[in-house]
């Protein structure tokens, strides 16, 4: 019904009312027989209701057309809306994809970095800025005998400890890691490392710090040297068997020429006398070699024994001094000696104070000038005796200052004056040292004169079990 | 002129052992040489020399084995014994010398004179 009557149909309906009124009234007018004035009123009437509806009609359709207007502006920034939107959507799938593309490359570089790092075959140990780790690799976990998925963020103290050559459990303070992480420096050096059930191996190893828009931490590398090790042993021992092989021939032909030379068995003529005397010599510088090696064999060993005694160190060197009377005699030397009235004894090997003396002295003796002076130095402080032996000789050139303590080293200098050394002294002098407790360096100027210190411990010398002694 | 005194050089390289009683004759010592601790032990509660100079590797019997048969003999208990070596196993040495050896020297740091040196020393004639 309400569609019926919609303003539409009545407009419709008001129209043809009027025009059948307006027709009605025009029939009436030829014929006259009706009153007309009352079919014009109605027809006014109903002219007036279909201009009243017409009027409401057309507003009404203007407004509806307005309203259209507005709804398909309003469909249309929908329908732009929507595109973006559909646009967004799009642009997010495809970034949702790289994604995932990117995700499966990095899952896949992740994974070949941890096959090339589990494949390593050192021992790899990542450790955090905190002391934890982070990266355990499969032969550290070997070597080792851990777990990486027990080891992981542990505190790399935690996991294994480690020991010197000398069985020196390494402190915190002193344990690579610590102090790379600290200094943020590489640290190289070969340690004991100790497994959880007790057992250890040698390891040479590497600590670097890492670092990536700021420190992250550090990276242990090691190796087990067990083999190395086992070379480099059999290799010392070999020296040490033919060494001692070599001492008896050796002592027969010193002995023999020692009696040719003496007056038992009738006096020789003096050039036989003279050739003898090179034999002789030459026989006690291949008998010095022969203890030298020997004391390299057995320091690169650990084999020797530190004897201990009282020292007395006036008295080692008057004994080195003595030894060397003959050369001093001949080189018209000065000897300056130091006053010994405040140098206690102390407990010491004698053997590694003589040696000391002896080897730094001999030096003095061989590389200065004749009629060049040498220094004997002693000072005792709180805790450290300190000896020197101070020479107006050639010097150590600066550029090989840092070798002048590696075995079989010899300066460029030194090889001109003395072609024979062996470059073995003062290795020998700074390992038995080492082992004592004590050190030694020196300061130098070529042409002017070296000064070489050496230190022992007031509080005496640890003794040192072993089946040799350092010659 | 004091008596001779006897000395027993056990000893198995010949031309060391040769040298050394060469040069101990020479001192006017009465020279009794063995080329192994056996005969060396024997010899020493045989002929009791006035001193022992022991060579430590040898044959048959070594001369720390040969020292320790000799103190447990009554009469090897006190000749004073010096061992001459050219290894060096001072542990072992020095172990034995505890008591019952006078001392150690290596052969080849020492002039056959330093080694008659070191016996007179033993045998209070210096």
């Amino acid at each position: 019904m309400a569609r019926l009557f919609n303003k539409r149909n009545l407009v419709i309906a008001t129209f043809v009312i009027a025009i059948v009124l307006a027709a009605t009234y025009t029939m009436f007018a030829f014929q006259e027989s009706v009153s007309h004035p009352v079919i014009l009123k109605w027809l006014g009437i109903f002219l007036a209701l279909n201009t009243l509806w017409l009027v409401m009609l057309l507003r009404e359709q203007t407004s509806v057309k307005e309203l259209q207007g507005s709804i398909v502006s309003k469909n249309k920034a929908l329908a732009d809306v929507i595109r973006e939107l559909d646009d967004s959507r799009r642009a997010l799938l495809q970034v949702t994809d790289d994604l995932q593309k990117e995700r499966d490359l990095m899952e896949e570089e992740k994974t070949r970095d941890e096959a090339f790092l589990a494949s390593i075959a050192d021992g790899v140990i990542a450790v955090g800025e905190d002391g934890k780790t982070y990266v355990v690799n499969r032969a550290a976990e070997e070597m080792l005998g851990i777990k990486a998925r027990d080891s992981i963020h542990k505190s790399y103290h935690s996991l294994f400890q480690i020991q010197d050559e000398r069985q020196r459990l390494i402190p915190e303070g002193e344990h690579p890691i610590k102090i790379a992480l600290a200094t943020r420096k590489k640290k190289v050096g070969s340690y004991y490392f100790m497994r959880p059930n007790g057992s250890m191996f040698p390891a040479a190893f590497s600590v670097a710090p890492v670092e990536n828009r700021g420190p992250l931490g550090v990276i242990l590398v090691f190796r087990d040297i067990t083999r190395e090790l086992e070379v480099d042993r059999a290799k010392s021992e070999f020296v040490s068997l033919a060494s001692h092989q070599l001492r008896t021939p050796l002592t027969i032909t010193s002995w023999y020429t020692e009696r040719l030379l003496g007056k038992d068995v009738g006096e020789l003529k003096p050039n036989q006398k003279k050739y003898l005397m090179q034999i002789y010599e030459a026989n006690r510088r291949m008998i010095d070699l022969v203890n030298a090696l020997l004391s390299v064999s057995r320091i690169d060993l650990g084999t020797f024994v530190i004897q201990l005694a009282t020292v007395n160190p006036e008295l080692i060197l008057k004994e080195v001094l003595t030894e060397q009377g003959p050369l001093i005699k001949s080189k018209k030397m000065n000897i300056m000696k130091p006053d010994f009235k405040n140098i206690p004894t102390l407990i010491a090997d004698p053997k590694i104070v003589h040696l000391a003396f002896q080897n730094l002295i001999s030096n003095s003796l061989k590389y200065t000038p004749a009629g060049g002076t040498i220094t004997i130095g002693a000072i005792m402080d709180k805790d450290t005796l300190t000896l020197s032996v101070t020479d107006t000789g050639c010097g150590i050139p600066k550029k090989q200052e840092d070798k002048i303590f590696t075995k079989l080293f010899r300066a460029d200098n030194v090889k001109e004056i003395e072609p024979d050394g062996t470059g073995l002294g003062l290795y020998i002098v700074r390992s038995a040292l080492a082992w004592a407790g004590g050190k030694v360096w020196f300061t130098s100027e070529e042409g002017k004169g070296s000064t070489f210190f050496f230190t022992l411990p007031r509080a005496g010398v640890k003794s040192k079990t072993a089946e040799k002694s350092l010659v | 002129m004091a008596d001779k005194k006897t000395i027993l050089i056990v000893e198995d390289e010949a031309p060391v052992r040769e040298a050394l009683a060469d040069e101990f004759k020479s001192q006017k010592f009465e020279v009794l040489v063995a080329p192994n601790g056996e005969d060396g032990l024997a010899l020493a509660l045989q002929a009791k020399p006035d001193i022992v100079l022991l060579d430590v590797v040898m044959p048959k019997m070594d001369g720390l084995t040969m020292l320790l048969r000799l103190r447990e003999d009554p009469k090897g208990k006190k000749v004073p014994v010096i061992f001459l070596t050219n290894y060096g196993e001072t542990e072992k040495i020095v172990e034995a010398t505890k008591g019952n050896a006078y001392g150690y020297l290596i052969k080849s740091n020492w002039k056959i004179s330093e080694v008659t040196d070191k016996v007179k020393e033993a045998l209070g004639m210096k």
